[in-house]
């Protein structure tokens, strides 16, 4: 009976952990994080929306790259203008690289003049794993019906040279268009790039 | 006391940073007639890596780009087997330490300049990350490029243990199965003596898992190796291209043997 019991809950263990991973044209795995002021969120406070999840880390050449450049800034003010919840995740653990005061984050988003609707600290980095972040900057886009749609890279020049950019094929800026247009996502996954996520 | 204290540890960690934790350089190996053999050598500090032509789950593959005079040809870059970086369950694949590359130089014809170009992009990494690009000019005419130091020929003898076997008899069959492939190796008993445990490493990343560890069964010289696609694979692969790295053990010590594949999955 007991080694039922035992066989029973590592299933039910086991269906709990693949429930909880992202999968494309899955549903988005729900998470509840607070921001840089504190305040929480849920990512199902925003069904009927479009979300994008970006990974961050402002100290990564990578993110600095599209943050130095404005690149970021420009796509986030584009999309949430049309009604996008843009959410910055930060999985960088204490001590790590890319973790910082709540204080810290304000001052390093109001001087890079950011656009996103919040930045969400997850420090014990759950939500970066559900999601399989593993770089920074790393992409994810959900659409309104709460399925995930897109995940992987920026772009497709792996690189930290900020003269790429312009040269560059956007996948998340396609993804949203596509999504916003009522159309299905043409290129789902693409291999994300730069720094690792600093768990 | 305190404040001086905290201010000479970001002093001290912004020259850190503003160190190189890397440099490359280019030496000549055999000067002939036509053929000249050429030395990169990329020299990391310690802890630091730089990564193979599949990065892995972080970072960028390093490329490596040549220019070179009409009249020359130069080899392929030629990759030796990868170090395995592992963080926080996600794995890389690079270099630490010493990196050699060997190329081979053709002298095709007459020379309109012997002036060569090797243009690296790469990114290093240990806790952070700092990107390495750089170009090195040389040319080939006497005195014009040092020579491969002795003291160092034993990087060359490691470089030439660590490529990776092109020419060899591995019957392979590779089956596409919902969540994985499964790659069926009928394998000398030679490779057999010491076995630990066999990897595939793709060429190509975004299609499988990057992990240190795959699920295999030994069935007689037969070896079934499980190869899980990624969580978000970015296309059904019809190919299985890389490396099989076969890893042996004895009294502790691991040493391993890798050989290029490329099989048709069915």
């Amino acid at each position: 009976m007991k080694a039922l019991s035992i066989i029973l809950f590592s299933l039910l263990l086991l269906t709990t952990s693949f429930a909880q991973q992202a999968k494309i044209d899955g549903k988005a795995p729900n998470f509840k994080l607070k921001d840089s002021n504190g305040v929480e969120h849920s990512l199902s406070d925003f069904a009927g929306k479009t979300v994008v999840l970006e990974w961050i880390n402002y100290d990564c050449p990578f993110v600095k790259k599209h943050y130095d450049s404005n690149n970021m800034q420009s796509l986030q003010e584009k999309y949430t203008k049309q009604g996008v919840i843009w959410l910055a995740i930060c999985s960088s653990a204490k001590g790590k690289q890319g973790n910082f005061s709540n204080e810290e984050i304000n001052k390093r988003s109001k001087d890079h003049n950011t656009k996103f609707t919040a930045y969400l600290v997850d420090e014990d980095g759950k939500v970066g794993k559900m999601y399989g972040a593993k770089t920074t900057p790393h992409m994810y886009v959900i659409n309104p019906e709460g399925k995930l749609v897109y995940a992987g890279a920026i772009d497709d020049i792996k690189s930290t040279n900020v003269e790429d950019i312009k040269k560059a094929k956007n996948y998340v800026s396609m993804a949203l268009d596509e999504v916003l247009s009522g159309k299905e996502v043409s290129t789902k996954t693409t291999t994300p790039y730069g720094c690792s996520v600093k768990y | 006391m305190l404040k001086i204290v905290f201010l000479s540890s970001i002093l001290f960690s912004i020259h850190l940073l503003s160190q190189p934790k890397a440099k490359a350089e280019v030496f000549l190996l055999e000067p002939e007639e036509s053929i000249h053999k050429v030395a990169l050598v990329i020299s990391l500090e310690k802890d630091w890596h730089v990564y193979w032509l599949n990065s892995g789950d972080s970072g960028i593959p390093t490329e490596i780009t040549w220019k070179f005079p009409d009249g020359f040809s130069v080899s392929k870059t030629d990759w030796q087997v990868p170090d395995l970086f592992e963080a926080d369950g996600f794995i890389s694949y690079g270099y630490s330490d010493t990196v050699l590359f060997i190329y081979e130089l053709w002298k095709k014809s007459e020379l309109t300049s012997d002036e060569f170009t090797i243009e690296i992009k790469s990114l290093i990494c240990n806790n952070i990350c700092i990107p390495f690009d750089t170009t090195i000019t040389f040319n080939l005419e006497k005195n014009k490029l040092p020579v491969f130091p002795n003291s160092k020929l034993e990087i060359v003898n490691r470089y030439n243990r660590n490529l990776p076997i092109r020419n060899h008899n591995l019957q392979l069959k590779a089956k596409k199965n919902d969540l994985n492939v499964t790659l069926f190796i009928k394998i000398d008993s030679e490779y057999l003596s010491d076995f630990d445990r066999i990897l595939f490493i793709p060429y190509e990343n975004g299609i499988f898992q990057n992990t240190k560890n795959q699920n295999f069964r030994l069935l007689n010289d037969i070896i079934e190796l499980t190869i899980n696609y990624d969580q978000f694979k970015t296309k059904d692969p019809d190919k299985l291209e890389g490396l099989l790295i076969i890893y042996k053990k004895e009294y502790d010590e691991y040493s391993k043997i890798a050989f290029e594949i490329s099989t048709k999955i069915n």
